[in-house]
């Protein structure tokens, strides 16, 4: 069953085109993979998806409901999570609050702000275990290596209990190791019941656990399959090795 | 030294403590710089003043409706919040105090530059109450407000604040509507600020423009920086230290707004937490002090 769609999904910043006419499905309880050289337009349908921009043109149906338009915390509380590229923890938090605020997220309506947190720090503790964090739970955010950091977002995104996590290049900056780790956070995410997009510029992580790959160009779907069909589409490899973008392993 | 005297001092000390803490929600939780935070003080005395000079009611009766009113006005006057952010919002407050002390000053139903006089005591039992009465009054709601505002910051809504106070793009990845919690964030710092205008009113006797100048709104931002923002600590000990210090030294006085700048101006460049806040040399040697009897996971924040 197709959880997200998109329909001609077009977005114009001035005279430029960033996304032309994606369409998009993402189905329950895939790993789907979008990827693409420099510019081609992933970060801006993340973007679009998750209510930071409104689209040009195009529709955005989320289980059946238009969320084109919506305002990124209504996108939120109907079960859409995202990560961002650039980390953005609250520093001045600890990594135990930030992942509470993400908890609070069902308390942020009628009198909710005014109930106290402190009942979920154990709910909140449960993740960070999850997510392996679990022994750095009262450490500022900001004391977090990059690699550590990547995961408090991940984390964050999973306390919001989405239906749907969008993660924006979860594997940049980290090394081998940590991209092994990471692999293996996201088939456990899935294994969860949760449903996983992610933007990605390492080839050999979306090949490794995508079952479904969407590959931009300059705004537009230029392929569509399997790992082996993507990898073996003349248009992709063109995209990749003509840009100048390619990595060996693509 | 007359026991009069200290109580006095203790009232107003008291009423700046109010004022710091209410500061502390939008400033300190939320992160909106506010330069004018005696507009919302003004607000809450001018309310006072008129329900019970003009229409005759109770200081008991009319603190609900100021109470009301200071939170409706800190709605409206936070919709800039919504608009601009950081240094433009900064200067928004400053403009929102020139403009609420002008229309206190220009509209003759607020008295004008002669103000309003007469303002009576509260009565407690049909007797007015005394120096003595009016501190214990003053205290009581200094308590209230510390257990209130105490309260509020161990809740989601003061989670919020702190989230979307630091990044508005992150918070609203966790489900946050930075405008709603903009507009709480203001309107109960209003709120609080609005108690301590009642009381300030009552007391004084007398309201007038001038008292809740652009000066007044330097005066405590810098206690509330001195002791450090987001703690209610900090707040409460930096209106204790810059409301008493005028006292112990008199020359003090008469460069006031010389030691509130400079010491707003001297915290922000070498201790911006304060000296009691997150993080502040003080907390951090007390801590490591602490830390060898207890482990670090007692924080401020839990």
């Amino acid at each position: 069953m197709s959880l997200l769609v998109t329909e001609g999904l077009t977005k114009d910043f001035g005279g430029l085109r960033a996304v032309d006419g994606v369409n998009l499905v993402v189905g329950e309880g895939e790993i789907h993979g979008i990827i693409g050289p420099n510019g081609a337009g992933k970060t801006t349908v993340f973007n679009l998806i998750t209510g930071y921009l409104k689209p040009t043109r195009g529709k955005i149906h989320f289980r059946g409901r238009r969320i084109d338009g919506l305002e990124p915390h209504r996108v939120v509380s109907l079960g859409i999570a995202r990560t961002f590229q650039i980390v953005r923890p609250f520093t001045d938090l600890s990594v135990l609050q930030n992942v509470l605020v993400a908890w609070g997220h069902r308390n942020y309506y009628g009198l909710g702000p005014f109930k106290p947190f402190g009942p979920a720090k154990r709910k909140a503790l449960e993740i960070l275990e999850f997510v392996g964090l679990a022994e750095r739970a009262y450490v500022g955010a900001a004391a977090l290596p990059i690699g550590l950091q990547r995961r408090l977002e991940i984390a964050r995104a999973i306390a919001l209990e989405p239906k749907l996590v969008l993660l924006d290049e979860p594997a940049a900056g980290l090394t081998e190791e940590e991209i092994t780790r990471l692999k293996e956070l996201v088939l456990r995410i899935v294994a969860s019941g949760m449903t996983v997009a992610l933007v990605e510029h390492r080839m050999t992580f979306v090949m490794d656990i995508c079952q479904l790959i969407t590959v931009l160009d300059r705004g537009k779907v230029i392929a569509e399959g399997t790992p082996s069909q993507v990898a073996s589409d003349p248009e992709v490899i063109e995209a990749y090795l003509g840009a100048g973008e390619g990595e060996g392993d693509a | 030294m007359p026991i009069g005297y200290i109580l006095t001092v203790g009232t107003f000390t008291g009423i700046f403590m109010i004022l710091t803490v209410s500061l502390n929600v939008l400033t300190g939780y939320a992160k909106q710089v506010s330069l004018g935070h005696a507009a919302f003080f003004a607000i809450g005395a001018y309310a006072s003043a008129i329900l019970t000079v003009k229409f005759g009611l109770s200081f008991w009766a009319a603190l609900p409706c100021v109470v009301g009113i200071t939170t409706l006005v800190g709605v409206f006057l936070g919709l800039p919040s919504l608009r601009v952010s950081h240094d433009f919002l900064v200067l928004s407050t400053i403009g929102l105090n020139f403009i609420v002390g002008s229309v206190f000053r220009y509209f003759s139903f607020f008295g004008g530059s002669m103000g309003i006089v007469g303002i009576p005591m509260p009565e407690f039992f049909g007797h007015p109450l005394g120096t003595a009465g009016f501190f214990g009054l003053t205290l009581l709601f200094v308590i209230l407000t510390i257990l209130t505002s105490f309260y509020f910051s161990r809740t989601w809504g003061r989670l919020a604040m702190e989230a979307f106070g630091e990044d508005e793009v992150a918070a609203k990845a966790m489900g946050i509507n930075v405008a709603k919690f903009k507009i709480y964030a203001f309107a109960i710092s209003s709120a609080y600020a609005g108690i301590a205008g009642a009381l300030w009113a009552h007391y004084v006797g007398s309201v007038f423009p001038d008292n809740f100048g652009f000066d007044r709104s330097i005066d405590i931002l810098a206690m509330l920086v001195l002791g450090g923002m987001g703690t209610i600590r900090g707040a409460v000990f930096g209106a204790l230290v810059l409301q008493m210090l005028p006292e112990g030294l008199r020359v003090i006085q008469n460069y006031r707004m010389l030691v509130s700048g400079g010491i707003l101006a001297l915290m922000i460049l070498f201790q911006p937490m304060g000296l009691l806040g997150r993080g502040s040399f003080l907390v951090k040697g007390f801590e490591r002090l602490r830390g060898r009897l207890v482990s670090h996971e007692a924080e401020d924040m839990p």
